[in-house]
This record gives C-alpha cells, structure tokens and sequence, in this order.
C-alpha cells in the first residue's frame, strides 16, 4: 500500500458527498467552505465542464460541474444542491455536487486502492476506497479532478 | 547591518532614479548651454547628493564614480575647465553606468560594474583643470565630516566698553544676546562671500553688535580663515538662529552660546565661554540635497502595493454602492409610494457623488505625470540623431499630462519604436533636406494630451513620409499579402501593413531600426491597452502618428448589452456608435454579413451562437441594434438584442484555472451580484476581421474628416434633444429643489450638488414649453458654463451617443415649437430628429451669478 505512505492528509476528517450515485468524499482540510448553488454566469470555454464563474463575496470563481466532469446526465439544481470551494494554487474553485451527505472519520485502515468495478467515473480520479457503514466513499484526488490531462498543475 | 540597509535600499533606488532624471535633464540643458550656472549647480549637487547616499549605502564604487563627477562639476562651476563635447558624453557614459549600477543593485551583482576606465577619464579630465589653472586641489569632503569641532580655533571675543554697554542694555531690555561661533569648511571656496551671506541672513533676525574677526579681516580671502565669531542682539530662539544660517553652504559647525549678565565680565577678558548648542556637522551634507529636492512637489513615498489594496477596496466600494442603487430602483417599483425612498434616493445619490469622487481622487494617486517618462527620450533622440547623423529639433509637449502608473511603464516601449523610426527613417539627413528645400534641422514632436477619457499621444516628423509603393512592395515580398490583394487595397490600408511583421521600407537594416519587427510591437502593445492607434502621412512633408489610449486600467466606463439573456461589458473605449440597422441595411456580401451605415460597409458580428445565448430575439427583429466597435482602424458591428446603459466597471481576471477563454477579457461584477462577462474587443476585431475580406475602402474606418462629439440626449415630451456631452458635469435624479419665485430664465429654484448650492432650470419652462410635474423618470442634467454649475431639469434622459459634428443641420424655422436661437442645429438619427440645445443661449451666466447670490445674502 505504498499510495497512502506519508500521506496524512488522507487520515481524519472527511465531508462525504453524491455525485449521480457514487458517495465521494474530500479531506476537509482541502475544502474552504459549501454554499448553496449561486447565480452562475455561463463562460464559454474549451472545458465544457468548467460551466462558468460565481461572485463569491466579489471574488470571481470558476464552478466545476462535477456531472459534467464525468459525462454523466445533467439534472437540474435542487434545494440539495451545493457548491463546495477547494483551493488549488492559491485560487478557489467551486466544485457543483448533487448533495452534501455528511461529515466523517474515515482510519487507514478502511481505505483500499481503486477498484476495478467501478466504472461509473474514472478510476484514475480517486486516492482509494473507504467502507463506512457498508458504505463504499471514493476519496477524490483533488488535481486528478481538476486536471484531467495530468499535465497542469500540482505535483501528483 | 546588511538587513538594516536593505529597508532603505527602496528609498535609496528612488532617489538615485530622481537625481539620475535631473542629471539627464541638466546635462542636455548644459549642451545647448555650457555657461549656465544655475545647470552646472543642479548638475553638481545631483551629483554630490548620489555621492552621499551611495557611501551612505556602503556602494563604494558608486561613490567613487559619482566623487569623480562632482569634482569634474566642482572644476566647471569654479571656472577651471570649461563643458565641451568630450565633457558632456563622458558625463553621459557616466550616467549610464550609475543606471548600469542601479540594475546591478537591483540583480545583486554590484560588483560587476567596472569603473575604472571611467574614473580615469574623469581623473584626467579634472586634471587637465588642475594643471591649467594654479587653483586649489578640490577637496574630498569626505575629510571633513570627521574633523571635530574641537580643531577649530576660533578668534577671541573682547567686548570694548562701547561694545558692553549696548550688551547690558539689551539684556535689561530683556532681548538675548548671543555668540555665533561659526567654522567654514577649511577648504571651501569663497570664504568671504559666505561669511557675507552668514552675516547678511544674521541682519534678519537681528542687530549684529560686533565681529571677529574684524570686517577688513573677513573681507579680505587671504587673511580670513573661515573661522568667525558673530555677536547678535535678538529676539529669536537658538533654534532659529541655526535656521537661518542652514541654507548657507559649506559651514562645518555652528555653536551658539548665550550671554548673559553673568558671564558678561569673562567676554570682556576675552575668554571662550561653553558651548550651548551644537550644530549637527551633517546638516552641511544634507543641504546641497535639499537644494537639489526643491523642485519637486512635496510627497510621501507610500508603498504600490498598500496603494493597489486601497484602489482595490474603493472597486468594491463602486460595485457596492452600483448593487445598492439597483436595489433602491427594485424597492421603489415595489413601495412607489412610500416617502421614505425619496430620502433613500437622496442618500443614495450623495453616496454616489462621494464614491465617485473618491475613485476619482484614487486614480488620481495613481496618475503620474508623462514627464516621468518622457524625460527619458530627449537624451535618446540626442543619441540616436548623432548615431544617424541627423540634425533633429526634438520638441516635447504636454509633459504635465497625467496618466495611470501602469499605463506609463506599458507605452514606453512603442513610443521609443515610434520615435526611433522617425529619427531613422523619418528625417532626412542635413543634406537631402536642404536639397529638398527644407531646413537642415528636422523637427520631431512628442505630445501628450487629454481628449474626453483618453489621453492621445502624438509622435510626428516633418521627415520624408511613409512610402506606400515600397511597403506594399516589401509585405507582398514578405508574403504577408498577394499582389492581387495588394491592388484591391486603399492608401490607408497599406499604410497600415506597416503594422504586420517584418515589413519594413527601411532600405537597410541598421543597429537603430529597419528590421520591421518593431512596429508589430507597437501595435500588439497598444491593443493590450485598449487604445486605437492612426497614421497619417504625406509624401515629401512628414508622418504623424496618433496613440488613444483610456487614462486608466483598472476600472473602465463601459457599455452593458444583452446577448439574448445573457449581460455583456464592453469597453466604452472600444465602442463608436450604437445604430439600429433596417431589413434593407443588411447585405451578405461574400458569406459575411454587412450593414450599410452612411453609404458604408460595416461587418456585423453575431456572438450569440459563441456564448450560448438564445438568438430568437435577434432573429426575428426587423431592426437590428448593432453596437460599433472599434480597435486600431478597424471597425466592426455586433449585433446585440439590447443596450442597458454605461456603467462603471471594476476589470477582475477570471483566473488562471479558467484560463483566457476566447472573446473574454474579464469579468466584473454587477449591481444585482451577478457576474458580468467583458467582451475582448481586441480579439473579436482581429478574428473576425481575418474572416472578412471586403474591400478595405468600402468599409468603416476611422474617417479622416468626422468629427465626433459626444452628445448626451433627453426628452421633453416627444420631442428628444442633445446637450454636449462636454459641458455635462453630470445627470441625477431630482434631488429637492428649495423653490424661488419670480425669478429670471425659467430658474425654479436652488438644490444641493456635492455641498454646493446650484440653480436649477425648468427646460421646458425655459423652452417655452407647458409645464409638466416631475415623474419618476424626471432628470436633473448638471452642466458646466463658464465654471458655473446649473441644474436642467428634463422629463428623461436617452442615451450618450457620438454624432459627426460635420453632419448637424442648421435648424429650419418650422421645424419645433421651440425658439429657434436655443437650438445649435439639429442631427438626423437614422429614424428621428434630434436638436441639439445651445447651452451658451439659454442662459446669461452673470444673471445667474448675482441671482444666487441673492438667494445666498
């Protein structure tokens, strides 16, 4: 299990969420803040799943539709639905998800690395698996998220 | 020790650049005229100022050097050795290498700048002084900051019995007596003269009862040596005796001892009495900067950052108060009737007036004076003139033109391209020009001016002008057109090839210019700018060059438009004209679609397709609003379902996680929250205008003879007119107006403006037109006459829009209810008639004048 070596920031705190049907989870130390979904003003570009920009408290944001990130059907927002704000190189980023579920201890020892089975959204996206309460909760990897290509950004 | 120098290194940088400008100034001055002493003093003290602070920063070399050129400059202003061209160009290159010093500061390399060369010549050239004249050896005045006063042997002071007399009188009369003990500089020149000008400011502040020693001694350069003792009757403090001796130069020490009663009698024996008060010996080296700092205006240094955070909140505070006015509109459609919102909407507007007052006065800290830069260039028009050895006249203009700090740094660079080809290629040599009839010396104009919100920049020469054959020559070798586009091409349109890379009529390339990459530099910095840039040439007469660039960066007036449902900025900067174009205006003409403006092409653009906006609106309208847009020469019509009026706009980046997406240059944040995307002019003109190939002349450029003005247009009743958008100061809501009866030209009474009482004027009344009340939309449009402030009172305000003032119509007699001698003419919009109010006719200013002063008394 080299992957989790000298990697603490995966132990401890984790905010679980949905997308379509998978239970994913980020470390909280990655998350600033959840809002509820804003007025988001549509930005054209060559990323079709950065949907657009937010005014967050007059800081302009880019949203990240997670759905659209992983090709999945677009619903349209409900009152579930909620923008997390992660940062990544010092600029925050809003992350659209169907729903916030909770806010969870997951140990070491519940992790397992990616699993083939799951095919709904790109393996490569997740850090490892967790069990909780027979629950399976995928640990994104944040700049895998962020930067499909691998190329951009952060050191992997 | 290191750490704690470093604090100051900013400081230090500052006033290296402020004395390296009075350097290049004063010695370009010294060139024309070698004899002015007042140059050679500026020059001098520059120098010893650069001198002290650089040893003061422990940068020997660099004292060294600068040493060196204070002495050269202490030989000329003695009259030792007299400025010649070698003189001047070796204080050139020592110019340079301070500034060569200043990078090498900056880069942490100080070390590697090598003066030794120059040092030699400096020495040399300083010698040549020494050895022609049997004059002193300039001392080093390093020397004499060490010396302690305790060397100074000052003459004895022996009051006669005369002299105790008027002692004791004014001390009974309770006046202070006061010994000045004062010591010159050993070595300083004009010993004499400078214990005349210590006496002379000592006469200001009181009488001078004796000397030593005598006068005949201090007269006489010889005999004197710099040491003298003054006795003064006074009513000043010590403090303010070393004042008035400070502004002396070269005194080493002054010490002040009072006379008393008591120590009277030990005066008398002609004993030295114990010093009260010591002057600092640094004050001398401090004066000759103080001297060198006097013209410029007093100012604090405050950090950019600290600034650029300030800049930045007072961004939010414009977006606030923009979010807290669209709420007032929303609550007053909700509680119309609800008198609490005229005093909301009073609140509201004087918030408004303060916030724009205070962004205002924000840029204005930013706003430098375009000296800065344009100070750099007469030394380099000198270089570049020697080097093509062409005699130029270089004339700057409108120095004093302010512009943001930015924007400074960001046009050096194609001003130094503008300027360089008009020295290369621009001006002929003395020869060619005599030949042609013209004066051996060209002339080459720089020029800076505010127009409306754009600063315009002018770079012209009376040179050879730009020929087209040849450009269009070189761009058809260079590939970047056919020759068969080069014939479907107008005059203007290859004068503008000159932009595209590589083409260049410079026959050879020289070390100057010619490569013809620099003019693509131009062009790509001034579109970064937002600003339009024009050439207009004569063959044999000259070229000039025109850059229109917006004050500011930061926050920009802009035209918000919908894209279906969607909100747009663009940059009013950008924007000619906002036109609704017919059915039967709009042509395909080679698979793009045009609309005939004025007997002119104009591309249209559609965007709604690239941003995902629904095009219904537009698709089924039989009048299309088309916004013009211009960048450089070019114009282009996008076609838009709305206009929602100017506003002020903070830029912010969309950042870099988004990247630069295509047509967007930012983001902005309007009234309501919502973001605002800013539409790139500059690259929707450059995309969109490759796809386009009609003829250049048919379409819209910028035209040589329009003259537009801005107007700002308003109804009453039906009937809709123009005001200059020049003498509008402002438009507001109707504030309350105290009313004044039976007073002259239609005045119905007296409102608050910004703390200031201003008449208001019922246009209507004053038209001759029935009396309305005022509604919701009733608008008060402030104007400026004479410097005067008067309120007009109209039932709405339209639009701002530019009209060509060569295109307005005298007014027939028929054609308004309204008195003919009020209405300027009147302008043709493309579906109604607009008559422009002449603001100077409707009222007698000085009428105005005594009527508020009465209301005043």
């Amino acid at each position: 299990m080299e992957l989790f070596e000298n990697d603490e920031q995966l132990f401890g705190q984790y905010v679980v969420f949905m997308i379509d049907k998978q239970l994913c989870a980020l470390s909280i130390k990655e998350i600033v803040e959840i809002i509820g979904i804003q007025p988001i003003t549509e930005v054209v570009n060559d990323r079709e799943y950065i949907t657009g920009v937010i005014n967050l408290r007059g800081s302009i944001i880019p949203v990240i539709q997670l759905r659209m990130r992983y090709k999945l059907p677009i619903l349209p927002f409900n009152k579930k639905s909620r923008i997390i704000i992660i940062r990544s190189e010092d600029e925050g980023i809003g992350l659209i998800v169907d729903e916030v579920l909770m806010v969870t201890h997951i140990e070491e020892e519940q992790l397992e690395p990616p699993l083939e089975m799951f095919n709904t959204i790109e393996k490569d996206c997740f850090k490892g698996f967790a069990k909780v309460n027979d629950q399976l909760i995928g640990i994104l990897n944040l700049q895998k998220v962020l930067y499909p290509q691998g190329s951009e950004g952060g050191i992997m | 020790m290191e750490m704690d120098m470093s604090v100051y290194l900013g400081a230090f940088l500052d006033e290296v650049d402020e004395q390296l400008q009075i350097l290049d100034e004063e010695v370009l001055n010294l060139e024309n005229d070698g004899e002015n002493i007042e140059t050679i003093q500026k020059i001098f003290r520059a120098a010893h100022t650069l001198k002290g602070s650089s040893a003061a920063m422990g940068m020997t070399t660099m004292k060294e050097l600068t040493h060196k050129v204070e002495n050269v400059f202490d030989a000329i202003r003695n009259h030792q050795i007299k400025v010649n061209t070698q003189i001047i160009n070796l204080i050139f290159d020592s110019i340079d290498t301070i500034k060569l010093f200043k990078e090498a500061i900056l880069n942490g390399n100080v070390d590697s700048v090598d003066v030794t060369q120059l040092i030699e010549k400096l020495e040399a050239c300083k010698n040549g002084a020494d050895s022609g004249l049997t004059s002193q050896v300039v001392p080093k005045q390093e020397e004499t900051k060490t010396a302690s006063s305790e060397e100074i042997i000052f003459p004895e002071v022996i009051f006669d019995e005369y002299q105790k007399d008027m002692v004791e009188k004014a001390l009974e009369i309770g006046m202070n007596v006061t010994a000045v003990y004062v010591g010159l500089v050993p070595n300083a020149m004009l010993k004499s003269v400078r214990a005349f000008l210590i006496n002379n400011n000592l006469k200001e502040i009181g009488e001078i009862i004796a000397s030593y020693p005598s006068t005949e001694i201090i007269e006489d350069e010889n005999k004197f040596d710099g040491n003298v003792v003054y006795i003064i009757v006074t009513e000043s403090k010590n403090h303010e005796v070393l004042a008035t001796l400070n502004s002396i130069s070269d005194i080493k020490s002054i010490h002040l001892s009072a006379i008393t009663s008591d120590n009277l009698d030990s005066f008398c024996k002609g004993k030295k009495v114990e010093i009260v008060e010591q002057k600092p010996a640094e004050v001398n080296a401090n004066a000759p900067k103080k001297d060198a700092k006097l013209k410029v205006n007093q100012t604090v240094r405050v950090d950019v950052e600290r600034l650029e955070y300030l800049l930045n909140l007072v961004g939010e505070l414009v977006i606030s108060q923009t979010r807290l006015k669209d709420v007032g509109m929303r609550l007053t459609e909700k509680y119309s009737s609800e008198s609490l919102m005229e005093d909301f909407h009073e609140v509201d507007n004087q918030l408004g007036q303060i916030v724009s007052e205070l962004h205002e006065g924000m840029m204005k800290t930013r706003m430098l004076p375009i000296e800065q830069l344009f100070n750099r260039f007469p030394r380099m028009v000198r270089d570049i003139a020697q080097t093509a050895q062409k005699e130029v006249n270089f004339v700057v203009e409108g120095k004093e033109t302010e512009l943001d700090r930015n924007l400074i740094d960001e046009i050096a660079d194609p001003i130094i391209h503008l300027l360089r080809n008009a020295l290369d290629h621009g001006v002929e040599t003395p020869e060619e020009r005599e030949k042609k009839g013209k004066p051996r010396q060209g002339t080459v104009l720089l020029k800076a001016a505010h127009e409306e919100n754009h600063i315009v920049i002018t770079i012209s020469d009376d040179g050879n002008g730009i020929n087209t054959e040849k450009l269009k020559q070189s761009a058809i070798k260079k590939q970047q057109i056919t020759e068969a586009e080069a014939e479907r091409l107008s005059e203007k349109e290859i004068l503008f090839l000159i932009f595209k890379s590589g083409v260049s009529t410079a026959a050879k390339v020289t070390d100057i210019s010619g490569r013809g990459v620099g003019m693509d530099i131009v062009r790509t910095h001034i579109e970064k700018l937002n600003g339009l840039i024009d050439i207009e040439t004569k063959q044999g007469e000259g070229t000039t060059f025109k850059i229109k660039l917006p004050l500011t960066l930061a926050i920009i007036r802009s035209l918000l438009v919908k894209l279906g449902e969607k909100q747009f900025a663009i940059p009013l900067a950008n924007v000619q004209e906002i036109i609704r174009l017919g059915n039967h205006e709009i042509k395909t003409i080679q698979n793009q679609e045009v609309g005939i403006v004025r007997g002119q092409v104009l591309p249209l653009i559609r965007l709604h397709n690239r941003f995902n906006a629904t095009e219904d609106k537009v698709k089924n309208s039989k009048r299309l609003l088309v916004v013009i847009v211009g960048l450089a020469e070019k114009r282009m019509g996008i076609v838009v379902d709305q206009t929602l009026g100017n506003q002020e706009i903070v830029i912010k980046p969309l950042g870099k996680y988004i990247g630069s997406p295509k047509y967007i240059a930012g983001a902005t944040i309007m009234g309501d929250g919502k973001v605002a995307l800013i539409l790139d002019v500059a690259s929707i003109v450059l995309e969109e205008g490759v796809k386009n190939s009609i003829p250049y002349d048919q379409q819209i450029t910028m035209k040589q003879n329009e003259n537009l003005i801005g107007i700002t247009s308003f109804y009453l009743g039906d009937e809709e007119y123009g005001l200059e958008i020049e003498k509008v100061k402002d438009i507001i809501t109707v504030p309350s107006i105290s009313p004044i009866l039976n007073s002259p030209y239609s005045i119905v009474g007296m409102s608050n403006f910004r703390g200031k009482l201003i008449s208001v004027m019922d246009l209507r009344k004053r038209l001759g037109l029935p009396i309305q009340p005022i509604t919701r939309k009733s608008r008060l449009i402030v104007v400026e006459i004479n410097n005067e402030l008067l309120g007009l009172l109209v039932d709405k305000v339209t639009q701002v829009l530019k009209i060509d003032e060569n295109e307005i119509k005298e007014a027939p007699n028929y054609e308004s209810k309204v008195e003919r001698e009020y209405i300027r003419g009147i302008y043709h919009l493309d579906d109604r008639l607009m008559m422009l109010i002449n603001v100077s006719q409707i009222i007698d200013m000085e009428t105005l004048l005594k009527l508020k002063q009465e209301q005043v008394v």
